[in-house]
């Protein structure tokens, strides 16, 4: 393989992960905090890149301020969907399990309004840059290098946010034991709010950077979706070590067999490694729970 | 000996006798027969999942999927390979989904609650990318297989002008599926699933094996599943990737949650209002599937329990 695609191949599956890995750490703070299952995070992801779309198209603001506004959007999308899809069960006794079930519907709900918005046409979103940094045979493309940067920084800033932060210590504590952090006067709602609040706002994210390189369609939070939970189950709930390593062996293996064979077999062999994790290795890579 | 029948069985006997009486007063209303016979597809596909979504508790969201596997498997049978009737391609289909479905079943053993739902649903995702993909084993790609062989009885070949033959297999087909559904509800392994769900610690030390109940309620789902898809694509004439989309699962999942999990008849009832609500709701296009996600999202917040929580409507096993 020449050295030139080869880089090129790098860049690409290290950027995917990097955005699996924001994707997948949004599915484990809601599950973590709430144990339930969100099986509207996808659905989140492309309304995010719908809404960056709408606001690029129209207004014609610069990407920064796109970016800015949609990622706020979708946090206030995370948290009314905690208010509408969760608050409502919680009177009920066993309302994990229809909780389970909601989030599917709602995200069946939220695909095809946006599948009657949009249609099926793929939307593109421009580059933060087209500029291209190059060094010899080897390049990559300000818009890879910021992506890369923005997903370390909102790794650590989040890292910080669980270990530092009054209400991150609040999730990371209605994580380890809901019943004691209520006795000692954590507001377990807003707790559950919050996590919801933050898994949109990583689909946000996650959505106005991976858009410019993967154009949205309805169908298209579903694959993402399903990648993200892989490198979940591959790197242990509960670990953002475990998940870090997983999304970026994932990407790759997905990026160089999709080269090989061709991009049909990207969601099968994602599969593929779901099954044989699960069954040698339940607790994945560095699970907690 | 004679046993007095019940209200109940009464309620059901006299039901089934009308199904079987309507094509004399409405054969000949092509529209309305192709309904009913849609409604009976559903509602035994509805059943089958239900048995084990709502009374086993496996969160299996790829039931759809098992539809769609016993289509593809009967008409590659009986158009593309070895051209077997399809009475057979039906059973064969059935057969495969059910062997798939213990595949499914295996990883899942040691998995518990929604790492369940995530491994089916993201069966059903795939299927349709391998089933476009598939062009090499003859799946027909995103053109699927058209024309396939209709059924027949003796020398006489159904056909799309007079559907009342196709009604009565679909009757049968549907009240033969009901029956055995019930009657493993109220077996004992159907009390083995609601002792499962209810407290699986105390079914477990009574002697309960969760494993051969996992395997059960993922085969016979999985069979009864593939059937009623099979018999869907010979009716239809036509399998294509569209049967593993999202939109034809919002619809099985519409009359499950309409229905409500646990609750016996409640599928199969949802399933007729559902089916002619569809068929109403297709000049939307794309607004249908918004519709129907939206009943979801009431149904699940307002009624949990389906339909069968209404007053006067008592399911026949909890």
């Amino acid at each position: 393989m020449e050295l030139g695609v080869l880089t090129y191949l790098v860049l690409g599956a290290v950027v995917l992960g990097a955005v699996y890995l924001l994707m997948a750490l949004g599915l484990t703070l809601v599950y973590g905090v709430t144990r339930v299952f969100n099986f509207a995070q996808g659905s989140l992801y492309i309304w995010a890149a719908y809404i960056a779309y709408v606001l690029y198209d129209r207004s014609q603001l610069n990407w920064g301020l796109v970016a800015a506004i949609t990622i706020g959007i979708s946090f206030a999308i995370g948290l009314a969907q905690e208010k509408v899809m969760i608050y409502p069960l919680r009177r009920l006794a066993e309302w994990r399990w229809t909780a389970v079930i909601v989030t599917l519907g709602g995200a069946l709900f939220l695909d095809s309004l946006a599948m009657s918005f949009f249609g099926c046409l793929p939307y593109p979103l421009p580059r933060i840059s087209e500029g291209i940094l190059s060094y010899g045979p080897a390049s990559i493309t300000i818009h890879d290098l910021a992506t890369i940067l923005i997903v370390i920084a909102t790794v650590v800033i989040l890292n910080l946010f669980l270990s530092k932060n009054r209400a991150g210590m609040g999730m990371a504590a209605v994580a380890q034991d809901p019943v004691g952090a209520n006795i000692v006067g954590i507001p377990i709602n807003r707790m559950y709010g919050y996590s919801f609040g933050i898994a949109g706002l990583l689909a946000g994210i996650s959505a106005v950077l991976l858009t410019p390189r993967l154009p949205v369609f309805p169908a298209m939070g579903w694959t993402i979706f399903v990648k993200a939970f892989t490198v979940l189950m591959f790197g242990g709930l509960g670990s953002i070590k475990g998940a870090v390593i997983a999304a970026f062996i994932l990407s790759f293996i997905e990026t160089f067999a999709t080269s090989q064979f061709g991009a049909v077999w990207a969601l099968p062999i994602c599969l593929v490694i779901l099954v044989i994790v699960l069954a040698f290795r339940p607790k994945g890579l560095f699970g907690v729970w | 000996m004679v046993t007095k029948l019940s209200k109940r069985a009464y309620i059901l006997l006299g039901s089934l006798l009308i199904f079987a009486l309507l094509p004399l007063a409405i054969g000949d209303n092509r529209h309305l027969m192709h309904l009913l016979i849609m409604s009976f597809i559903w509602a035994t596909v509805a059943a089958s999942w239900d048995l084990i979504m709502g009374y086993a508790r496996v969160y299996n969201f790829g039931h759809l999927a098992f539809f769609g596997l016993g289509g593809y498997t009967s008409a590659m049978l009986t158009k593309v390979y070895l051209g077997i009737s399809p009475w057979l391609g039906i059973l064969v289909g059935g057969g495969l989904a059910m062997a798939i479905g213990l595949l499914i079943a295996l990883p899942c053993l040691r998995l518990r609650g929604m790492y369940v739902g995530m491994v089916t649903f993201a069966v059903h995702i795939i299927l349709p990318l391998l089933a476009r993909a598939g062009l090499a084993i003859g799946t027909g790609g995103s053109w699927g297989i058209r024309d396939l062989p209709r059924l027949y009885v003796g020398q006489y070949i159904f056909t799309t002008l007079e559907l009342v033959p196709w009604y009565y297999v679909a009757l049968a087909m549907f009240a033969g599926f009901s029956f055995v559904i019930y009657k493993i509800i109220n077996s004992p392994i159907g009390l083995a699933f609601v002792a499962l769900r209810d407290s699986e610690p105390l079914a477990k030390s009574l002697g309960i094996d969760d494993y051969r109940c996992m395997f059960i309620s993922f085969g016979v789902s999985a069979f009864i599943g593939g059937v009623c898809g099979a018999f869907y694509c010979h009716y239809m004439g036509v399998v294509d990737p569209g049967i593993f989309s999202l939109a034809n699962f919002l619809f099985g999942f519409v009359i499950l949650m309409l229905g409500g999990l646990a609750a016996f008849p409640g599928a199969v009832i949802a399933a007729f209002p559902l089916v002619f609500l569809n068929n109403a709701l297709l000049p939307l296009l794309e607004v249908r599937l918004v519709i129907l996600g939206a009943i979801v999202m009431g149904v699940l917040l307002g009624l949990p329990r389906g339909i069968m929580q209404i007053k006067y409507l008592k399911p026949l096993a909890v």
